[in-house]
């Protein structure tokens, strides 16, 4: 029973730490892992790579506990488990962190770390928790305070105590489900570090990711996953972005290029702009220009402004000062009637539920953002859905199926087909404003988005790409901006600014003054 | 098997008790009507065996439940001794729960068109569905109670409750210690105006410093509302509750609270023995047996009836013994001169709550004055006008 | 083992229609426990209740005629209910569509043609029902108000409106005629629908199947239709479109409203002719709730099964009479309840499948 790790290509001195042995699971109409192996030695950081929907998310669950194999098992030291809840893995010294924190605001950090803990004794002494907590916060790179208040923590701070709470139980196993979505460039590489002094103490990490570049960075091995199925198992060693990339994508991904641009006059100005939500100025004293023929990306945290920003560029959210023109028309305050009506298309970071309405069909769909008569024309709508269905290679039944039904990917297509219908053409928009435009979906789908922006500024639309992956913003814009509570941080030709510079700003840190 | 949907196996099972529900159904239906049709036989053979005529149909349709120990069930209770008295030679029928106005008129068509001979509706919200439909089914008899219109083939009776009003307000009047009877009353409609009007001027013919006050409910079955009003009247500091409703649940709130109840309808003692004193009582048997009889030997003609105490269709229950000797003969003896016809409640003189004469001293007003009957008597705190 | 229920992905129409027609025969069977139970055949019962309201020509006219109503309050909740708001005060609205009915008929009503006094008596209730509504709506749609209270509240000032109307006082409603007990001063035959025959069903039958078929074309053809059901569906999504949440919100209440005034008015038009509480206060409006729940909120549906629940209505009385056995009024009530808890139970089925798992894992040796 303890050679269950064979078939692996390192042969290990000891029986790896923890590993999946043929593991299945079923969810009805999925196949959500199909004999997946993989196993992790100890001090070795491996991990689990492939896009949404490949896997990974379920392997992962599995080796915690969270589900059971329908058919294969765990092995933790060699020795076969039955984890029936993440408690029964925590106690066998398997702790996960999860991508969207577990923590309770009121409490401070060292109340957090031992909620839940059923070792704790009845009666608590703060002192040792605390001590114990600054312990393990030393030991592993961790610096946190433990008695500050979790609601005070930043989404970087939250995120150490997450990882403090799993190392507090004393988990030999780690796994860190997309750990650096919301994360600055300096947390990840903070992160990094922190999982370096992990590993060296002889545990092991899972690193469950998409992103290459990080993957390449902080992993020792790779494990990818494609439709529910290992499809390689790789020394980053022996690998480059581009092959992972195949493995995960099942072909050859070429990567995106920027094209020269030909900007003309101003299309989209917003002069001074502040929006006030709950006392606080959301979007501060922000003024842009976006110009016909170019691409401005705006850069940032999750949090700083982006969506109150957006929304208020698109009128579907009231500003408290400052004035957005829209090709020549003064739009605010009007709504976003008034904003389409003078050239505007609003492809918002929401799909399902904010850009498109779950509930209806994609006909319906077409419909929502086109001026309606008193009697709704279906036809029109039909023939639209249908074109695009076709035109963009949308996987659906048809096109009197809810939005609902649909991938994100497939999703996202139907938003983009309505709102960059005739991008450039007489009535057609001539702004464009994307959130997060390639959020969640595959690197086909990706690249697909991509060129159709590429497309849009060629027609001579301006467009605004928000998004909080900064290569996606780097490969896309011809001019960056950098949203850091709620105020434009930095701006600046994108072949001009460095990718530190525009981490620091995006951290709040002024040039000039040394990060933490 | 786990990932096979478990829905389409609920399903599925669903599916096959509906079928097996419904084939059952149908195999038995046919049984079920060869069953009727034998029973019906059968009360055919019974029929036609003891008496020299057709039973005639008789339906009853209540506003409450039999079982509301008042007003439906002394209806029912007639209706039963309507059954015993003809036998074979009626057929009964009620219907119980039938809403006032124009959702019960469906139920008096139902009846007309099934062949019933009498439909009896006993109250007064029946009036105008009852004459609608009588309109359409001249052939059939419909007989009102309480109310005051008529048509050809439609009659109304009721009775002279406040002869036996009259006298329980002397069996009330004499054991407030408090001065004040409370009064849970319906509506503000002549019936209960005089029924009030009678019980406040017996109770001051015992006790000149008695006042009667009153509580409108609004309804005339609601054991809730009722017991709620008793309650605030107890509160209010009378000592003896009276009323004008259907059910016994006032005299609980005055059981509950050590005072004394008149009730009404029916002898109600034992809801609450230890309140009890007295109260009007209906009986409706004598009237329903002599309109079903005038029926079959063809002389029934539309009427306005109003039964009195010589009639018997008004009575006064038994005086409980917490009321003295004297008062108990007293009652005995103004009853004897009410049924003798030498007295009546509204002998005046009698005035009304602002002191204005309504019957001058030495009159005797007509039934017609009594039966538009629209103001309180002197005496009595409450609004005529509800 | 435990029973689980899980969230259908996809609600299939064949799953809409036989969920309810399921709820009802597992009604039936649990309605014929219980009157074995009591000493009743079950069949008989049934075949009694299913002939006194559907077969017999008398049967389905009465039923009909309790529809009428119940059509017009069944689209008030379908209409709202399928936004997810819950106007559960279709009964005051109907209150207030007879007052305003019943005034109109008296007071306008005498002088015109009969299509035009049913007309403006059918408008006049639609008004009432709408201005009762109004306050909820308003309060929904400015302040974010629970409309299930605010139009709880408002049912029960109209309940007690309408008695004060006629039972406290000497109102323009009230028959000054009625010396001896207070009655609704009748409306002239002009503001009346006509009988059909020697039945007592009326052309508001017509009248409610028009105005579901006009809800119907509202919610599936129109852009005011379009925008309930963005708005119901998803009200981010209706302000990232520029649909006003707040205006669609009023409109769908309002029009709700009229729809229960609607119901008040048929009632006052085609069976009470006067503003007569008792005859009113029949639940009608709650029973609507019933309906357009059984009835998938689908307008189509609220006719049938409005037509259903009538029947049902009527069946109490016919199975008082019953010959030989005699089912009391308790327990056809009892029956009446049964079958509308189970159609409400079958909605969780429809939109959920019950799955059971085993908890305790074998492990292998």
């Amino acid at each position: 029973m303890t050679d269950s790790a064979a078939g692996s290509d390192i042969v290990p001195s000891q029986p790896a730490a923890i590993a999946a042995v043929r593991v299945t699971k079923r969810f009805p109409g999925v196949l959500a892992a199909d004999r997946v192996d993989f196993h992790v030695e100890h001090g070795e950081v491996h991990t689990l790579l492939g896009e949404n929907g490949a896997g990974k998310s379920t392997v992962a669950a599995m080796l915690c506990g969270l589900y059971q194999p329908d058919d294969g098992h765990i092995e933790l030291n060699g020795a076969r488990v039955d984890l029936r809840s993440p408690r029964e893995g925590l106690a066998h010294g398997i702790g996960m962190v999860h991508q969207h924190f577990r923590l309770v605001d009121r409490f401070t950090v060292a109340e957090n770390v031992i909620l839940g803990d059923p070792h704790q004794a009845h009666v608590l002494n703060p002192r040792e928790i605390e001590s114990r907590v600054a312990e393990i916060g030393d030991r592993f790179g961790l610096p946190i305070d433990p008695r500050a208040t979790t609601s005070d923590l930043t989404v970087g701070q939250r995120q150490r105590v997450e990882i403090v709470k799993v190392l507090y139980r004393g988990a030999d196993v780690l796994l860190l489900d997309e750990p650096t979505a919301v994360l600055t460039p300096h947390e990840v590489d903070a992160l990094f570090e922190t999982v370096s002094a992990i590993t060296a103490e002889g545990k092991a990490v899972v690193f469950i990711s998409h992103k290459l570049g990080e993957v390449m960075a902080v992993s020792d091995r790779v494990t990818v996953m494609r439709a529910g199925a290992v499809t390689g198992e790789v020394a980053t060693a022996d690998t480059d972005q581009r092959h992972l990339a195949e493995l995960m994508v099942g072909r050859p991904v070429e990567a995106a290029t920027r094209r020269g641009s030909n900007p003309t006059e101003a299309a989209l100005v917003a002069t001074d702009l502040t929006v006030v939500a709950d006392g606080q100025n959301v979007v501060d004293n922000v003024s842009l220009t976006v110009k016909h023929g170019e691409v401005l990306g705006i850069a940032g945290v999750a949090g700083n402004g982006q969506r109150p920003l957006a929304r208020a560029l698109a009128g579907t959210t009231s500003v408290d000062s400052g004035t957005v023109v829209i090709c020549g028309s003064d739009v605010t305050g009007k709504g976003p009637r008034a904003a389409r009506g003078a050239g505007l298309a609003f492809v918002p970071e929401d799909r399902l539920g904010t850009g498109l309405v779950p509930g209806l069909s994609l006909t319906d769909n077409m419909l929502l953002t086109r001026p309606r008569s008193f009697f709704v024309d279906r036809k029109a709508g039909r023939t639209e859905a249908e074109a695009a269905i076709e035109s963009y290679e949308i996987k659906t039944p048809g096109t009197e199926v809810t939005a609902a039904v649909l991938s994100g990917g497939n999703s996202q297509k139907v938003l983009l087909a309505r709102e960059l219908a005739n991008v450039g053409e007489p009535g057609g928009p001539r702004v464009v404003i994307v959130s997060s435009p390639t959020r969640g979906l595959d690197i086909g789908a990706a690249e697909f988005v991509r060129g159709l922006l590429h497309d849009a500024r060629e027609a001579g639309a301006a467009v605004l790409i928000i998004s909080e992956d900064l290569d996606e913003v780097r490969s896309l814009s011809d001019r960056v901006a950098v949203l850091y509570r709620g105020r434009v941080a930095l701006e600046g030709n994108t072949d001009e600014l460095e990718i530190d510079t525009i981490g620091l700003a995006m951290a709040g840190v002024d040039e000039g003054e040394a990060p933490r | 098997m786990n990932q096979t949907p478990r829905a389409r196996h609920w399903r599925l099972l669903a599916l096959l008790a509906a079928i097996l529900v419904f084939a059952v159904a149908c195999g038995d239906s046919d049984e079920d009507s060869t069953d009727t049709t034998a029973a019906a036989a059968d009360t055919d053979d019974t029929g036609d065996s003891g008496c020299d005529h057709e039973p005639i149909v008789a339906a009853f349709v209540y506003i409450g439940p039999v079982g509301d120990a008042g007003w439906t069930k002394k209806h029912d209770d007639g209706r039963l001794s309507l059954e015993e008295a003809l036998g074979d030679c009626v057929e009964t029928q009620y219907l119980e729960n039938i809403p006032e106005g124009a959702d019960s008129v469906a139920t008096f068509d139902r009846l007309a068109r099934e062949g019933t001979d009498v439909i009896f509706g006993t109250s007064f919200g029946y009036m105008e569905p009852m004459l609608e439909v009588a309109a359409n089914y001249p052939d059939v008899k419909f007989e009102h109670a309480t109310g005051y219109k008529q048509a050809d083939n439609m009659s109304n009776y009721f009775g002279a409750a406040e002869e036996a009003r009259y006298l329980s307000g002397m069996a009330a009047g004499s054991m407030t210690e408090s001065n004040t009877i409370g009064y849970v009353a319906a509506f503000p409609i002549p019936e209960v105006l005089r029924g009030i009007n009678a019980f406040a001027l017996g109770a001051q013919r015992v006790n000149p410093d008695v006042v009667v006050e009153v509580v409108w409910t609004s309804t005339w079955f609601d054991p809730v509302v009722e017991k709620e009003a008793a309650e605030s009247l107890l509160n209010g500091g009378a000592d003896v509750i009276a009323q004008h409703q259907d059910t016994p649940s006032a005299g609980e709130a005055a059981e509950n609270a050590g005072g004394y109840w008149v009730g009404y309808n029916d002898d109600m003692s034992r809801f609450a023995p230890d309140a009890w004193l007295t109260a009007p009582v209906w009986d409706w048997g004598p009237y329903y047996v002599a309109v079903v009889e005038s029926i079959a030997d063809g002389s029934w003609s539309s009427q306005s009836y109003y039964g009195t105490m010589a009639d018997g269709l008004v009575t006064l229950a038994d005086v409980s013994d917490k009321v003295s000797q004297d008062v108990r003969d007293d009652i005995a003896n103004v009853q004897g001169e009410i049924i003798a016809g030498s007295f009546t409640p509204f002998d005046g003189p009698v005035n009304d709550q602002d002191g204005n004469a309504k019957v001058a001293e030495g009159e005797k007003p007509d039934l017609g004055t009594l039966l538009g009957m629209d103001y309180l008597v002197e005496g009595v705190i409450g609004n005529a006008a509800g | 083992m435990s029973f689980r229920l899980e969230r259908r992905l996809e609600v299939h129409w064949w799953n809409q229609a036989l969920t309810p027609v399921l709820s009802i025969l597992a009604a039936l069977a649990f309605g014929a426990v219980f009157l074995l139970f009591e000493g009743f055949n079950p069949f008989t019962v049934y075949k009694a209740l299913f002939e006194a309201s559907f077969t017999s020509k008398f049967g389905i006219t009465d039923s009909l005629t309790v529809a009428v109503p119940l059509i017009l309050t069944g689209l008030a909740a379908a209409v709202v209910f399928r936004m997810g708001l819950f106007n559960i005060g279709a009964e005051g609205q109907l209150y207030l569509g007879a007052i305003f009915a019943a005034w109109a008929g008296i007071a306008i009503a005498d002088n015109l043609p009969t299509v035009l006094g049913v007309t403006v008596v059918l408008i006049a209730g639609a008004i009432g029902g709408a201005l009762w509504a109004l306050p909820a709506a308003y309060f929904k749609a400015y302040f974010g108000t629970s409309e299930i209270i605010s139009t709880l509240m408002l049912t029960f000032i109209a309940l007690f409106l309408m008695r004060y109307l006629i039972f406290g006082s000497h109102s323009y409603w009230r028959d000054p005629e009625s010396a001896t007990f207070p009655q609704g001063r009748k409306i002239p035959e002009t503001a009346r629908f006509e009988l059909w025959g020697n039945t007592r069903l009326h052309w508001g039958l017509l009248v409610a199947i028009a105005i579901a078929a006009a809800v119907w074309v509202l919610i599936k053809y129109t852009s005011i239709g379009y925008d309930m059901n963005v708005v119901g569906s998803a009200p981010e999504s209706a302000r990232y479109a520029g649909i006003s949440v707040r205006r669609t919100i009023m409109l769908a209440i309002l029009l709700s409203g009229a729809l229960g005034g609607l119901a008040g008015a048929t009632e006052v038009a085609g069976r009470s002719f006067s503003l007569d509480p008792n005859g009113l206060e029949l639940g009608l409006g709650f029973t609507g709730i019933v309906v357009a729940s059984l009835a998938r909120y689908n307008p189509w549906a609220v006719i049938l099964v409005a037509t259903f629940l009538g029947g049902l209505r009527n069946a109490g009385v016919a199975l008082q009479s019953l010959p030989g056995e005699r089912v009391p009024v308790e327990v056809s009530l009892m029956l009446q309840g049964a079958i509308l808890l189970f159609a409400i139970g079958g909605e969780v089925f429809a939109r959920y499948s019950l799955s059971y798992s085993r908890s305790g894992k074998v492990v292998a040796a």
